[in-house]
């Protein structure tokens, strides 16, 4: 007979062993930050309720979102992954915010160079992120994804990180197979589908903002109707049928298509005739109802923010340069888990966002009940005129006409800290 | 212990995401965690003081190769699990190591930023391209800010620390100033003109509620404030230094003016936080964890022993997104700011995007406030949902870890009490059943005591018999096989998590794209099949062998349909549980955080309900053994 104070022994003894291993396997500890806190002070000025996200080109900006999100200065604020797109291949970064989502939690890098290239930046936020690895696919640690050269693979590979290639030769067939591998990942095709058009992408860029934070299915159609890779992916939807949300105005996807689509699901058009005005109507946008199954397991939908009320935060970009909005999706996928609203191409506040942001904007009531909004402004392409009356429209109303200095009901309110000492 | 926790006199160090826990399942924690170990202690010393009127004789023979195998794989299988479970806590303490920050391009995170400026001086310049309202400027003089916040407040002004030459200004005449400004505010705040980093949370309060904030320099009162108090109504005094630094008496004189309070703590992190949690009547922030209704806190962190920074930024008490001022030490974010953080932390219920959002700005230098301790707030103040916190403990884990620990000090007291109170149990059962209790929790404690309790021994050949109805000895085979089984499928399902899970994209595009899926299929086979091919190997077969008397190959062939039966109709029950909480309700976890023990050991105990049909026909058939 073994004394059981012997088993209990070797499985302490193994058990600890066993937990050394694991810490030594993190990665070594590196040095914190100690710059200036004014250093770049223009590329991240801070306003009362907002923050600027801006860099000297579009690799870092996308850098720098990645930053804010993941601090990476202990073992739980490291993401998932990285996604890694090409900065030339718009159609295919939108498609792929949704991958950003839970289980994945990654921010999105570029690759330069026709998708040859692993730029410095890039590779330095690799290194610093050190991403923890997907759990449910092998731990992968990257993502490289659309048609990326081979090379860069190699590259990432080479700073001992674990890759995982979804590949396609163009936007559409992208948006199959990465809903393929999605489904795989999930064990179910999500029901909820975004259409956009592949002519029109600046439609698009509140669905990509959306699916950086919730993870839905998104297809195109292109101006000769529905291609077939976007048919497969609605009957796969089998044994439900989709709930498909298209982002664009009848000027560019017309009733035709619609009619086509509704062949497939539910159809509905996303409100707005120009890009601004739909992200606007998209941040208060909201449709609830039936989703999957009647009995065991049904989940409703709940598309759309839906936001009518102070309390939320919002991205601001300018839609000229895409590479400046479609990363900033880990944005909305953590944090502040802010909607996009987009500025006119000038970069002024389009009329339709400042009458939305008076529905958002919170009165004074008392601080330890009180509701704040909060924006990101992203890029350099909006000037600090509209960044103020951004913050203006964003901000409790001034505390000073506030009236309510009274100390009525003072008795009575005891503070149970320890700490006081009340005389 | 919790409500302690709670209410800021215990500070937990590096644990804080495990107080972050609702209070209650916090209490139910700590008293589970109490009397399992209480329990488990005092019937272990009571069994040692039985007497006995013989002694009892070895019920088995000696060891033998099967033995050393059973042993052996109970043994790793046991320190897989605990490792696992152990490494959670040493996680969650030593947070892990950072990454080189050298590529950063400055201090801004999700939820916490840091006020451009290395100096006081230079705070003070953001303050004004931050809130670009009118400047009042105040001498380099954390009083004298303090004193004039609140004017500057009253006034809509942005109060610019360390502007202008105009330091020779008598702090009198400020205090003057700003009395007759404010004169009519119900409350005033006394401080101490020393150590202002005491007077400065208080500060924030004044400058928010707009009332006046008067220094006091030789524990006299200033004469100011005696006219005031004189000839106003009556006020109500806060006075916001220790008494090391304003004394009882002082307060005593002051009493004669009005009703006085101190709010003040020697613990100057402590301090910082009764200012931020109180409030009388309409003065005060009242941010109190207990009491949070799906409010929005901003907070600015400064570090007390550079004061200047605190008080440059004083216009953030009263300006933008708003808040009080709490302190931290450079290196890492103090343990009661951390705990406070943690148990404010915002949840939502239904979407992320919902809120409440929480929010802190940081004002000093890396010498000040170190990027660790601004990263270390900005993890406490994500948004995370109610049930899962991720990074935390939710209420949901702390119950999964409570119902874990009765199996774990269960396990431990079935390992010392089966020789001593069940002399005639022979080698496996004194194996598999603390790893039974270990895995199935105070499921496997009530199996075990209907098992055994009451039970008449009869002696066959070699090995003694246990008399048991069939629903008893049902009850014993399952726990023969499932509870070394269930351990193994526990444990390789987290070496498979640890690793990563398998996905195959082999069957993308077909209508069996599930069949490579991690969740579905995945996870069933990594926690089945090895299970069963260790079980057969080491564990069944040379325990058949061991008790037929048969050669090790025979055992394992005999083991191998046992093993199968049992460990599928086990792992049903423990898959449709665990994948129904996971994908439906949420209690996803990865194999590092809080929420992983839950839905593992709760699906553990499904599959043990489950595997009862078939071992009780197996034992029926002489199958299997059930008088173990």
């Amino acid at each position: 007979m073994i004394k059981p104070l012997y088993t209990l022994f070797a499985v302490a003894a193994l058990a600890v062993i066993f937990i050394s291993g694991y810490v030594l396997l993190w990665e070594p500890q590196g040095e914190p930050l100690d710059i200036s806190t004014a250093q770049n002070e223009n590329l991240l000025e801070l306003t009362g309720s907002t923050a600027r996200l801006s860099a000297e080109d579009h690799i870092q900006t996308a850098t720098v979102y990645s930053q804010t999100i993941y601090a990476a200065a202990q073992d739980k604020d490291r993401p998932g992954a990285v996604v890694l797109v090409r900065d030339d291949d718009p159609a295919t970064a939108i498609a792929t915010t949704r991958l950003q989502h839970m289980p994945v939690n990654a921010p999105m890098l570029f690759v330069t160079g026709n998708g040859t290239v692993l730029p410095e930046e890039t590779r330095k936020e690799l290194e610093r992120l050190g991403p923890e690895g997907v759990m449910m696919d092998n731990n992968v640690q990257v993502y490289i994804v659309g048609d990326i050269d081979r090379s860069v693979v190699d590259e990432v590979e080479k700073l001992k990180l674990k890759t995982r290639t979804i590949r396609a030769s163009n936007p559409i067939e992208f948006t199959e197979v990465l809903d393929e591998y999605i489904a795989v990942l999930e064990s179910d095709h999500r029901q909820i589908v975004f259409v956009a058009s592949i002519d029109a992408l600046e439609y698009a860029y509140p669905a990509a903002s959306w699916n950086a934070h919730m993870g839905d299915g998104f297809a195109y159609v292109t101006p000769d109707g529905v291609p077939e890779e976007t048919r497969r992916i609605l009957e796969k939807r089998w044994p439900y049928y989709p709930y498909i949300y298209v982002f664009a105005p009848s000027s560019v996807v017309d009733n035709e298509t619609m009619a086509e689509l509704s062949q497939y699901g539910h159809v509905q058009r996303i409100p707005g005739s120009t890009p601004q005005e739909m992200a606007v109507r998209w941040a208060g946008y909201k449709d609830s109802g039936h989703m999957t199954s009647w009995l065991v397991g049904y989940k409703s939908r709940s598309v759309g923010w839906g936001y009518a009320e102070p309390g939320h935060n919002l991205l601001l970009a300018n839609p000229e340069d895409w590479r400046t909005v479609v990363p900033s999706g880990v944005l909305s996928h953590m944090g502040k888990h802010g909607f996009l609203i987009l500025t006119e191409p000038g970069g002024e506040l389009p009329d339709a966002a400042r009458s939305y942001l008076q529905v958002i904007k919170p009165e004074p009531t008392y601080p330890s009940q009180q509701v704040f909004n909060f924006a990101w402004v992203l890029g350099r392409d909006i000037n600090n005129e509209t960044v103020r009356e951004l913050d203006e429209l964003l901000r409790v109303s001034s505390p000073s006409t506030r009236n309510n200095n009274s100390l009525t009901g003072m008795e009575n309110e005891t503070d149970n800290s320890a700490g006081m000492v009340v005389i | 212990m919790g409500y302690f926790a709670e209410n800021g006199s215990l500070a937990i160090p590096r644990l804080e995401p495990l107080f972050a826990a609702p209070y209650g399942s916090v209490t139910i924690f700590f008293i589970i965690f109490g009397a399992s170990l209480g329990g488990t202690i005092a019937s272990l010393i009571s069994a040692g003081q039985l007497h006995r009127v013989e002694e009892p004789r070895e019920s088995a023979t000696g060891l033998n190769t099967n033995k050393w195998f059973v042993w052996g794989i109970a043994v790793l299988t046991a320190a897989i699990i605990l490792s696992a479970a152990g490494y959670i806590w040493i996680l969650s303490a030593a947070y892990g190591n950072g990454s080189d920050q050298e590529s950063r391009i400055g201090y801004t995170m999700k939820n916490v930023q840091r006020i451009p400026g290395d100096t006081p001086d230079k705070v003070g310049n953001s303050m004004v391209e931050i809130y670009a309202t009118e400047p009042l400027e105040v001498p380099a003089d954390p009083i004298a800010a303090a004193v004039m916040a609140p004017v500057a407040a009253a006034r809509n002004q942005t109060l610019i620390y360390g502007a202008g030459g105009d330091d020779q200004r008598n702090l009198d005449a400020l205090v003057e100033e700003s009395i007759t400004l404010l004169g009519d505010s119900p409350a005033i705040v006394v401080v101490s003109a020393e150590e202002p980093a005491y007077a400065l949370p208080a500060a924030y309060t004044a400058a928010y509620f707009r009332a006046p904030v008067v220094p006091v320099e030789n524990g006299s009162i200033p004469q100011s404030l005696q006219n005031l108090l004189e000839n106003g109504e009556e006020k109500v005094i806060f006075v916001a230094s220790p008494e090391r630094l304003l004394s009882d008496e002082f307060l005593e004189e002051l009493e004669t003016f009005g009703d006085v309070n101190r709010v003040a703590d020697e613990n100057i992190y402590r301090h910082s936080l009764l200012w931020a949690r109180s409030r009388w009547g309409n003065f005060g922030w009242g941010m109190d964890e207990n009491l949070h209704f799906d409010a929005y806190y901003n907070f600015i962190l400064a570090n007390p022993e550079t004061p200047e920074f605190a008080a440059a930024a004083l216009p953030m008490a009263y300006q933008g997104n708003y808040g009080p001022l709490l302190y931290t030490e450079k290196e890492d974010l103090n343990d009661y700011v951390d705990q406070y953080l943690w148990r404010l932390s915002p949840d939502y219920f239904s979407f992320p995007s919902d809120g409440p959002f929480m929010n802190a700005r940081v004002v000093g230098n890396p010498d000040s406030v170190s990027y660790n301790a601004q990263a270390r707030a900005d993890l406490a103040l994500e948004v995370r949902e109610f049930k899962n916190q991720v990074a935390g403990a939710s209420g949901l884990a702390l119950l999964g870890w409570s119902w874990f620990f009765i199996g774990f000090f269960g396990a431990i007291w079935a390992l010392f009490i089966m020789p001593k109170r069940l002399p005639y149990s022979s080698f496996y059962p004194r194996i598999y059943w603390p790893m039974a209790i270990l895995v199935f929790g105070p499921l496997g404690i009530l199996a075990f005591l209907m098992t055994y309790h009451e039970r008449p021994v009869m002696s066959m050949g070699k090995m003694a018999k246990f008399m048991r109805p069939p629903w008893a000895k049902a009850l014993s085979a399952t726990i023969m096989s499932t509870g070394i089984g269930m351990g193994l499928m526990i444990a390789f399902m987290y070496l498979f998590q640890f690793s990563g899970l398998p996905l195959l994209r082999t069957f993308e595009f077909t209508s069996v794209y599930w069949l490579g899926a991690p969740m579905t299929t995945i996870m069933w086979l990594v926690m089945v099949v090895p299970a069963i091919i260790v079980s057969s190997l080491f564990y069944m077969g040379p325990m058949m062998a061991d008790m037929r008397e048969m050669k090790y190959w025979e055992g394992v062939k005999k083991a191998f349909p046992v093993v199968i039966l049992s460990m599928v109709s086990a792992s049903l029950g423990m898959f449709i549980t665990a994948w129904y909480v996971m994908n439906w309700r949420g209690w996803m976890s990865g194999e590092d955080l809080w929420l992983w023990i839950t839905p593992l050991w709760i699906s553990a105990s499904a599959g043990l309900l489950v595997a009862l049909i078939p071992n009780y026909f197996m034992v029926k058939a002489g199958w299997k053994e059930g008088e173990m």
